[in-house]
């Protein structure tokens, strides 16, 4: 064998060059490869986001959000970086956070509960107790989790990114919630009600995502913002044929993170951050 | 009026194979190894007054001479090259699409050499050289299979069936 007896630091090096899943099977294909697997210390680089999704088919009651006591049968969807497991059940999913634990530091994590009517709070708990992060989302679909201020009062969440809702600004505006976050996102969202967030003085900062085709509408959310809200941080998910021209409106020094989407993804956020 | 041009020859280095081959290397072009660098400096080698005959052979043990060799190639096509900002270097997305056309050939050899190259690059620490031979061996690792990787790479596997089968179970959640 040629990979073998290569010193681990070399091997880490090597392997530092290729996707997570890549990693994980060279450690399937002997011993001495799975010790110095385990010892790279590069499961995962610090720039992949970890994502974590719930989806619960049904209801979670409250006094079931327990990780011990919600049934296996539900169905839970983790996602890991760019690798996702399906049917996951509880008991699994405690295993792979034990397991990912001590390996992870991760710029975001990232929680999406996708239409549920409250958010499995200890399950969050039991999540973010376990990963370093820097940065914890919340994503949210369709409806605002009745729970959705307790949520905020127990965790410092800072990024609150609602996607595909139908609310008109003064709702979204008047949630408690808005007022305990430093920063919302927002995605996919008509001008009217983005214009009034981002008017809205009341967050330390504000952090957009807009997934908008229009540019021209970006660059007066934009615009906007610098008079109202303090944008620290702007991530752009802008559809590839509008990105260019908006980044090249914009002056590409304008704002500390721009990111585009799709194929640009990675050539302009690496070279933007 | 002719004023005498004084024609200066550029400083030679002289290096040491483990087989005990020495080699005649061009100053410029080897600062590239960090390690011959350092040695050079500290051993104040650039001392232009001791002629290249004189001057005392750096002993790289851990080198043989056909990897050596072939390092200093690989040093002269990349003499131009700017220096690294090890800083940036970190920052930089990993990819391994951008190696130079001229690395892909040079480095399409046998594993044993290009992983013996892999070592030589490591210890007379050239960085674009290490990263382009990482590079090269993580191609050939991404998308296989753990079947495929060992065949490649003649890895032998010395899990039980069961062990294998419960390492599977355990990896099953990074499957897409």
């Amino acid at each position: 064998s040629t990979l073998e007896p290569l010193p681990n630091h070399l091997l880490s090096h090597i392997l530092s060059f290729v996707p997570i899943a890549d990693r994980i099977r060279v450690g399937e294909c002997s011993k001495t490869l799975a010790a110095a697997v385990a010892n790279c210390d590069l499961f995962l680089p610090d720039s992949i986001p970890i994502r974590i999704m719930f989806r619960q088919v049904g209801v979670i009651r409250p006094g079931q959000d327990d990780i011990t006591e919600v049934s296996s049968e539900d169905e839970m969807h983790i996602v890991v970086g760019k690798l996702s497991v399906e049917g996951t059940n509880l008991i699994e999913l405690d295993r792979l956070f034990r397991r990912l634990c001590n390996k992870v530091h991760t710029r975001f994590l990232e929680m999406a509960c996708d239409d549920m009517p409250l958010i499995p709070i200890d399950l969050f708990e039991q999540a973010t107790s376990r990963f370093i992060y820097k940065e914890l989302r919340l994503n949210l679909n369709r409806r605002i989790p009745r729970n959705l201020d307790e949520f905020c009062d127990r965790f410092a969440c800072e990024n609150l990114c609602l996607t595909n809702m139908s609310l008109d600004a003064d709702m979204l505006l008047g949630l408690p919630a808005m007022n305990r976050l430093v920063s919302v996102l927002m995605l996919e969202m008509d001008d009217q009600t983005l214009l009034a967030l981002v008017a809205q003085q009341n967050h330390r900062s504000l952090t957009g995502i807009l997934d908008l085709v229009d540019p021209n509408t970006v660059i007066d959310v934009l615009q906007a913002s610098k008079g109202g809200g303090n944008w620290s941080f702007v991530q752009l998910l802008i559809p590839d044929p509008s990105l260019d021209r908006v980044l090249a409106l914009l002056g590409y020094r304008q704002f500390d993170y721009v990111e585009g989407s799709l194929a640009h993804y990675q050539h302009y956020s690496w070279r933007l951050f | 009026f002719l004023f005498p041009i004084k024609m200066t020859s550029p400083r030679m280095i002289k290096l040491t194979s483990n087989d005990d081959k020495t080699f005649e290397v061009e100053r410029d072009v080897i600062k590239q190894s960090v390690t011959v660098n350092t040695l050079i400096t500290d051993l104040n080698m650039d001392d232009e007054d001791v002629s290249v005959e004189n001057q005392m052979a750096i002993p790289l043990p851990n080198v043989d001479a056909a990897t050596l060799e072939m390092v200093i190639t690989w040093c002269k096509q990349h003499r131009e090259d700017p220096p690294r900002n090890e800083e940036e270097e970190e920052k930089k997305e990993k990819r391994t699409d951008d190696i130079p056309e001229w690395d892909k050939t040079f480095l399409d050899v046998e594993q044993s050499v290009l992983f013996a190259l892999i070592l030589a690059a490591n210890y007379m620490d050239i960085k674009g050289l290490l990263d382009n031979c990482c590079k090269t061996v993580a191609n050939m690792i991404k998308g296989k299979t753990p079947d495929e990787i060992r065949k490649h790479f003649n890895i032998k596997n010395d899990f039980t069936p069961e062990e294998e089968e419960q390492i599977r179970k355990e990896n099953a959640w990074c499957e897409d």
